[in-house]
C-alpha cells in the first residue's frame, strides 16, 4: 500500500462526522449544526464498518452511548452546554473502572469483574459530557507479552502497538473521536506513534489513577490518545488536577493548557540529544524527525545539541521498578489462579517475585539520578523541551519478534519499543507523540512502507502546556495528521 | 542489554528462589522463569556501576524539581 493511496479518504468529515476531530465536532455541536446523536451514530457505524478487522473494542456500549447522546442533545437544547467534550464519543482502555460495565484489563483473571464505581478519569470525562462508546483492548494488565487481536489500521498485518492497543487503533480507525490510555513504559506513545495519532503521557501525578487497574504504582500514568494536539489539550483540561483518592496525585494547579496553544515556538529552545535516542533507529525515522526539527526551526525554535548522561540506564531502572511492583500487585492472584494468566504475563510476574528488595531500592535510588540528569540538562541549556523519535521504527508485523537495525544483532521487540519512551516514565516528565511522517522505503526489508512515524516532545515537569504548544505548532505547519488509513 | 555481559541464571537457582518466595511454579516453567531472571540480573549488572553513595530512595516519587 502506497502513501498516496493511504491518503485517500472514504467519505469526508462533513458527510461522516466520525472523521471529525473533537475540536471540529465541538464547534459544530455548539452551533447546533451537528447533533450528538448524529455524531454518535456515525461513530457506531464506523465501529461496525471497521472493528471486525481492527478489533479495537473489548466491550461495545451502543445502547448506553445513544442514550447519553440523546441526553446530551436535550441538555444542549436547553442551553446547558457543558463544554467542548459535551456530546463527544470517546473510548476508554479496559483498565479504567466504569461503574456497572465490565472491566477485564485484557485478562481472564478479571473476566466478569464489574466495578461498582468509576475511575476518576471516567467520572471527569462523563461530567464534561463525553459519551462512552466502548472499552478498548489492552495487553493483559498492560503487561502481557501476548498478541491481542487488535490490528494496525494502516496495515492489518501489523502490530497496533501497546499496551493501549485498542485505544490507538480505534482513534486511527476513526471509530471514536478520542480514547484514554495508560503508560508505564510507553503504552500511550507507542500506539500513538505506530498508528499515526497523537498521544500524551502527562507528568507523573498530573492525572489521577484512582480506579485504574494498576501495573506499577510509581510508574503508571493516564493520558489521552487523540487525532490532534488540540484535542489532547481539551481532554487534559478535563482530566488533569488533584485527586485525593490517588496517593500520587500532585497538588499542582492544572491551568488551561489550550490558552497558550497558539503562541508559536519562536525563541523556544529545543534540546536534541546527541547520545542514545538517535543511536539505533531506522533511516526513515531519523529523516522524518530531522525534517520535523527543520520545520520547528523555520518557525523560530532554537535547536540545542545536548547530552543526557546515563539515560541508557533508564531501561534497567524502569524494569527494576516495574517488575517487582507488578508482582506485588498480583501477589495473591498469581498464587491463587496462575493458569488464568497468559503465559507471557505469568512469566514476568513470577520472575518479578524473585527480584531482591535491595535491587528494587537500588533502582529507585538510580531513578533519582536520572531525574536529576534530566533536570540538569533542561536547566543548564535553558531548554523548553527535548525532541527525539517516539519509537526507533514503525509498526512491526504481527509475527515479528525482533527488529533489525542493520548494525548489530536483531533487537527483541520489547526492548525496541520501550527504550525511547521509558526514560520519561522514570523521570516522570510529560511527553507527547505527534505524527511526523511515513516510511518511504523498506530499508532492505527491515521495515514496512507507508507506515506512520512519531515525533516525541518531552517537557519540564507539569509543563504540559509547552509540550502541547510545540506539538500544535508543528501539527499546524504539516499535514501528516490529516492522512487516513486505508480501512 | 548493550554493553553488559549476559548472565544466565541456572534453573535450580530459579527453583530455589521460587521456593524461598513461596511461589508455586509448575515444573515445566522453571526454565522460563530462569530466562527472565537472567534479564533482571543483567539489568542489575548495569546499575551496579552507578555511584549511589549519597542518594537516598524516595519515600514516594515526586516529579517536581524543587
Amino acid at each position: 500500500m502506497g502513501v498516496a493511496e493511504a491518503s485517500v479518504s472514504k467519505g469526508t468529515a462533513t458527510d461522516r462526522p466520525c472523521f471529525l476531530s473533537i475540536t471540529e465536532a465541538a464547534k459544530l455541536i455548539a452551533s447546533r449544526e451537528l447533533s450528538p446523536v448524529e455524531l454518535t451514530r456515525s461513530v457506531l457505524e464506523r465501529i461496525d464498518e471497521t472493528d471486525e478487522r481492527v478489533h479495537a473494542y473489548a466491550t461495545r456500549l451502543d445502547a448506553q452511548a445513544l442514550d447519553s447522546a440523546r441526553n446530551a442533545e436535550a441538555a444542549i437544547g436547553r442551553g446547558e452546554h457543558a463544554g467542548p467534550l459535551h456530546g463527544i464519543p470517546i473510548a476508554l482502555k479496559d483498565l479504567f473502572y466504569t461503574a456497572g460495565i465490565p472491566t477485564a484489563a485484557g485478562s481472564d483473571v478479571l473476566s466478569g469483574f464489574v466495578p461498582s464505581h468509576d475511575a476518576t478519569v471516567t467520572h471527569r470525562l462523563q461530567q464534561a459530557g463525553a459519551i462512552l462508546v466502548g472499552k478498548t483492548v489492552t495487553h493483559e494488565f498492560a503487561y502481557g507479552q501476548n498478541v491481542p487481536p487488535t490490528r494496525n489500521p494502516w496495515d492489518l498485518e501489523r502490530n497496533p502497538g501497546g499496551s493501549s492497543a485498542g485505544s490507538g487503533a480505534a482513534v486511527a480507525a476513526h471509530s471514536c473521536l478520542a480514547a484514554m490510555g495508560t503508560d508505564t513504559g510507553g503504552s500511550i506513545r507507542m500506539p500513538a506513534s505506530v498508528d499515526g495519532v497523537v498521544g500524551l503521557k502527562p507528568t507523573y501525578g498530573r492525572v489521577s489513577r484512582f480506579g485504574v487497574v494498576p501495573l506499577s504504582w510509581s510508574l503508571d500514568h493516564c493520558g489521552p490518545i487523540t487525532k490532534t494536539v488540540e484535542d489532547a489539550a481539551l481532554i487534559m483540561n478535563v482530566i488533569a488536577g488533584r485527586d485525593p483518592r490517588d496517593p500520587a496525585s500532585a497538588n499542582v494547579a492544572a491551568d488551561d493548557v489550550t490558552s497558550s496553544l497558539r503562541d508559536g515556538v519562536r525563541g523556544l529552545r529545543l534540546g536534541v540529544p546527541t547520545n542514545y535516542f538517535f543511536d539505533r533507529i531506522h533511516g526513515s525515522v531519523g529523516s522524518a524527525v530531522e525534517n520535523a526539527l527543520k520545520v520547528l526551526e523555520d518557525m523560530g525554535a532554537v535547536r540545542v545539541a545536548v547530552e543526557i548522561p546515563r539515560v541508557e540506564l533508564s531501561v534497567p531502572i524502569g524494569l527494576g521498578i516495574l517488575m517487582p511492583e507488578a508482582s506485588a500487585v498480583h501477589q495473591s492472584w498469581i498464587r491463587q489462579q496462575p493458569s488464568r494468566y497468559d503465559d507471557g504475563t505469568r512469566r514476568m510476574l513470577e520472575a518479578g517475585e524473585l527480584v531482591l528488595a535491595t535491587d528494587y531500592i537500588r533502582a529507585q535510588r538510580a531513578r533519582s539520578v536520572i531525574k536529576d540528569e534530566f533536570k540538569r540538562v533542561f536547566q543548564n541549556h535553558q531548554l523548553d523541551a527535548l525532541i527525539t523519535p517516539t519509537e526507533p521504527t514503525t509498526a512491526t508485523r504481527i509475527d515479528q519478534l525482533t527488529v533489525d537495525f542493520g548494525t548489530d544483532e536483531p533487537e527483541p521487540f520489547f526492548s525496541v519499543f520501550v527504550r525511547q519512551t521509558i526514560p520519561f516514565n522514570v523521570a516522570g516528565l510529560p511527553a507527547l507523540s505527534v505524527p511526523c511522517g511515513f516510511s518511504e522505503d523498506s530499508e532492505s526489508g527491515r521495515i514496512g512502507v507507508g507506515l506512520p512515524i512519531g515525533l516525541h516532545i518531552a517537557g519540564r515537569p507539569f509543563d504540559e502546556a509547552t509540550v502541547l504548544r510545540i506539538g500544535f505548532a508543528y501539527e499546524s505547519a504539516t499535514a501528516w495528521h490529516t492522512r487516513r488509513p486505508p480501512i | 542489554m548493550p554493553g553488559v555481559d549476559a548472565s544466565i541464571v541456572p534453573e535450580p537457582t530459579a527453583r530455589a528462589l521460587c521456593e524461598f518466595a513461596m511461589l508455586p511454579v509448575a515444573e515445566d516453567r522453571f526454565g522460563l522463569v530462569a530466562q527472565t531472571l537472567s534479564d533482571v540480573v543483567n539489568g542489575r549488572g548495569a546499575l551496579a556501576k552507578l555511584d549511589l553513595t549519597d542518594v537516598e530512595p524516595l519515600a514516594a516519587f515526586d516529579a517536581r524539581w524543587e
